[in-house]
């Protein structure tokens, strides 16, 4: 084959073209990480990466929700414990009041007692959310749960969140379980007749509303671990979500990202090649010369 | 005396052959650099005349070319300059998409804070975050088809300049053939083969030369853009519909389409993204957001407002398919004011966000492209599309590069112009020039002594 001097000449700007061009994508891997950085780099790890990102943005939101609902569960468990903690205190009021060796003018002041008692357990059931919602009214969320008679104003529905791309968890109680029902009774409202019986020295009616308030703990014990299995509930979701979290970042990063050694050795090679070439074109340029 | 003066001719013949050759010599190195440059060779002819006395005859240049080799040539140059011009296009297209944040990101994010809503499904700030994520993908949806179409329209523009370029080279074509037709000049066929590797380089074709040394230019599909000295004219006219530029040959009164036609060159790839990978993209993107619009406004529309009433829409409705990317936009109601986001079931509460969750639910349900995909990976579908398209094409180029590389270096083995070689052959030439001059001096002293001793 004859070889003409242009031939030589194309020949090694062809090289010297191509490892510069190698030398340029390597040094912008290894500076930037990325072995992926756009659809053409692979399409199909890119797609794959990109699907990645899209699930964890979600599962991210998806947290962030759980967490809300975690803070909302936690507040309700709250507001529940206060309010055992006052229909324990108002039990033993009760069995004071309905004893026989009281008198009239001590019932007259645990029934004082009882009402105090009666505004706080009213505070803790009409609790507000963060966002100024209220807690315990179902899905009615804007109005108080109990009025100041203890009725109950809100709903039976509950909430969820999404838990994952396809499930969910609850992430309220509706007040209606603190309300009179089968095996329950209204609980504000019988702190509200214990006061009445108390302020009355009606020892029946007294004796009548420990039995009730003995119900409102079994009902508050049952409602609580309802609270407890919802909570449990969404931190377990929590702990997937944050799992799924750790497994989508180290897939996107398989994915995408370069292997620091190997591209930096990559590199080293490429920049010889482009040296190799740059001498080699010194050479023919050279040889070339007319005076040579 | 007769002989000794015959002598003198075959002196004098035998110089002039010398000096031909060191004329195509030094023509050789001085075109050494010369794009589309054929090497020329003299060829000595020995002659014999009676009763014995020789000479040397000089016939015209031979010139070093082969049509076979031009022709693979121009082919594997065409089937270049299309792959590159398709690499260029579609490497913009994709760089232009993805310069933004993407439609799937977008929809993520949507998707993240309605998922945030549902847990304060009456909170306003969370309503507005719902609000502000719907108008970021309207964004990114706006912004890919408009990269799209901007990509079109620049195709279109290059097609229109290169159309008219391409004619004048046919026009250009069809008079170096009249040149080559009046005097087979090999400067005039270099001349020629470089016309037709530029033309084959805009719109691919055939540029064949037949038995009557004339060279044809035929287009992908039949239309004759040069035949002899006659060349048809290629026009650009706007296709009313598309509103692009349609290609059409002119000859005579004679009109001919050849825009589905023209496969190669930078012409051909521009047609092909144009109406092909673009085209798909925008088709696509229009799908897509119509899926967006009419998914969400499906759920949207059967659940509640914040204050209960139903039939709140959170895209302008998409009427149609075509041109729904460009036509998306956030409900105005809802822009306005995030309260009418329906995230409760309808006849419930305020505070219930049933709704919402069939709006999260669309992250995973395949309501896109005929129910078929999910919203995301439509979107991602369009974007790996276009990637597959660079990243084919890139490959294309390398393979074109190097069948292109492998057929220069022939062409060049064959055609170029060795300087080594030339000043070798000037050397030889010079130096028979001088031994014939020398020979003509003694066949003169000769001559001259004989008339002496008369």
């Amino acid at each position: 084959m004859r070889v003409t001097n242009m031939y030589m000449v194309t020949l090694a700007q062809q090289a010297n073209e191509k490892n510069q061009s190698t030398v340029a994508q390597l040094s912008q891997e290894v500076s930037s990480g990325l072995a992926v950085s756009k659809p053409s780099d692979n399409p199909t790890a890119w797609i794959e990466a990109q699907r990645a990102k899209v699930e964890q943005t979600i599962n991210d939101g998806t947290g962030q929700a759980l967490q809300g609902g975690l803070e909302k569960i936690n507040a309700t468990d709250g507001a529940l414990s206060t309010l055992s903690q006052l229909v324990s205190q108002a039990q033993s009021l009760a069995v004071e009041g309905a004893s026989a060796s009281i008198t009239s003018d001590a019932r007259a002041d645990a029934a004082q007692q009882v009402t105090g008692l009666l505004q706080s357990a009213l505070a803790a059931v009409n609790t507000k959310d963060v966002d100024g919602t209220y807690l315990l009214s179902g899905t009615a969320v804007n109005t108080a749960p109990f009025d100041a008679t203890g009725t109950y104003q809100g709903n039976s529905a509950t909430t969820s969140v999404a838990s994952s791309a396809n499930g969910t968890s609850q992430d309220s109680l509706a007040g209606s379980a603190l309300d009179a029902g089968t095996n329950s009774v209204n609980i504000i409202q019988t702190l509200g007749d214990l006061a009445t019986a108390l302020s009355g020295n009606d020892v029946t009616g007294i004796q009548a509303q420990l039995a009730n308030l003995s119900t409102a703990v079994s009902q508050l014990a049952t409602t609580r671990a309802q609270v407890g299995g919802m909570m449990s509930a969404l931190q377990s979701a929590q702990t997937a979500q944050q799992s799924l979290s750790t497994t989508l970042t180290t897939s996107i990063s398989g994915l995408v990202d370069a292997d620091a050694v190997q591209s930096a050795s990559n590199l080293a090679q490429a920049s010889t090649a482009l040296q190799v070439s740059q001498a080699v074109t010194s050479k023919v340029l050279a040889l070339l010369q007319p005076s040579s | 005396m007769s002989n000794l003066l015959s002598l003198l001719d075959v002196g004098a013949a035998g110089i002039a052959a010398q000096n031909a050759g060191v004329a195509v010599a030094t023509n050789n190195v001085a075109n050494a650099n010369t794009q589309g440059y054929s090497r020329e060779t003299v060829d000595f002819e020995s002659l014999v005349g009676p009763p014995a006395l020789s000479g040397v005859l000089t016939s015209d240049p031979t010139r070093y070319a082969s049509e076979l080799l031009n022709g693979q040539a121009r082919t594997a140059n065409g089937s270049l300059s299309m792959s590159t011009s398709s690499a260029s296009a579609l490497s913009g297209l994709e760089d232009s998409m993805t310069a933004g944040s993407t439609i799937d990101t977008q929809l993520a994010a949507l998707f993240a804070s309605i998922s945030q809503a549902n847990a304060s499904p009456t909170d306003s700030t969370q309503r507005q975050a719902v609000v502000s994520s719907l108008q970021n993908v309207v964004t990114s949806v706006h912004d890919e088809a408009s990269a799209v179409s901007q990509a079109q329209q620049q195709a279109n523009g290059r097609i229109d300049d290169n159309v008219t370029q391409a004619s004048q080279l046919a026009s250009q074509l069809a008079a170096a053939n009249a040149q080559v037709a009046q005097n087979d000049d090999p400067t005039a066929l270099d001349q020629r083969d470089q016309i037709a590797q530029q033309l084959t380089a805009l719109v691919g074709g055939q540029a064949r030369v037949d038995s009557d040394g004339q060279m044809r230019f035929v287009l992908d599909g039949g239309a004759v853009l040069v035949d002899g000295s006659h060349a048809a004219s290629l026009q650009t006219t706007p296709n009313t519909t598309t509103g692009f530029s349609d290609v059409e040959v002119v000859d005579g009164n004679t009109t001919r389409d050849v825009t589905q036609q023209i496969g190669g060159g930078s012409i051909g790839a521009d047609l092909a993204f144009r109406d092909g990978t673009a085209a798909t993209a925008a088709s696509q993107l229009d799908q897509l957001a119509y899926d967006i619009g009419t998914s969400f406004n499906n759920v949207s529309t059967q659940n509640a407002a914040l204050d209960g009433t139903t039939g709140h829409a959170m895209f302008t409705a998409p009427t149609q398919v075509a041109g729904a990317a460009a036509a998306l936009e956030v409900d105005p109601s809802l822009a306005a004011d995030s309260s009418n986001l329906a995230l409760a079931a309808a006849g419930a509460s305020s505070g219930d966000n049933t709704g919402g969750l069939a709006l999260f639910a669309l992250s995973s349900q395949t309501v896109a492209s005929g129910g078929t995909k999910t919203l995301t990976d439509a979107s991602l579908d369009i974007l790996g599309n276009v990637g597959s398209a660079v990243s084919q094409a890139n490959d294309d180029v390398t393979r074109d590069q190097t069948l292109t590389s492998n057929l220069s270096s022939l062409q060049d083995s064959l055609s170029g112009v060795d300087t080594n070689e030339e000043l070798a052959n000037l050397s030889k030439f010079q130096n028979t020039s001088e031994a014939m001059t020398k020979f003509v001096s003694t066949v003169n002293d000769m001559l001259t002594n004989l008339i002496q001793s008369l």
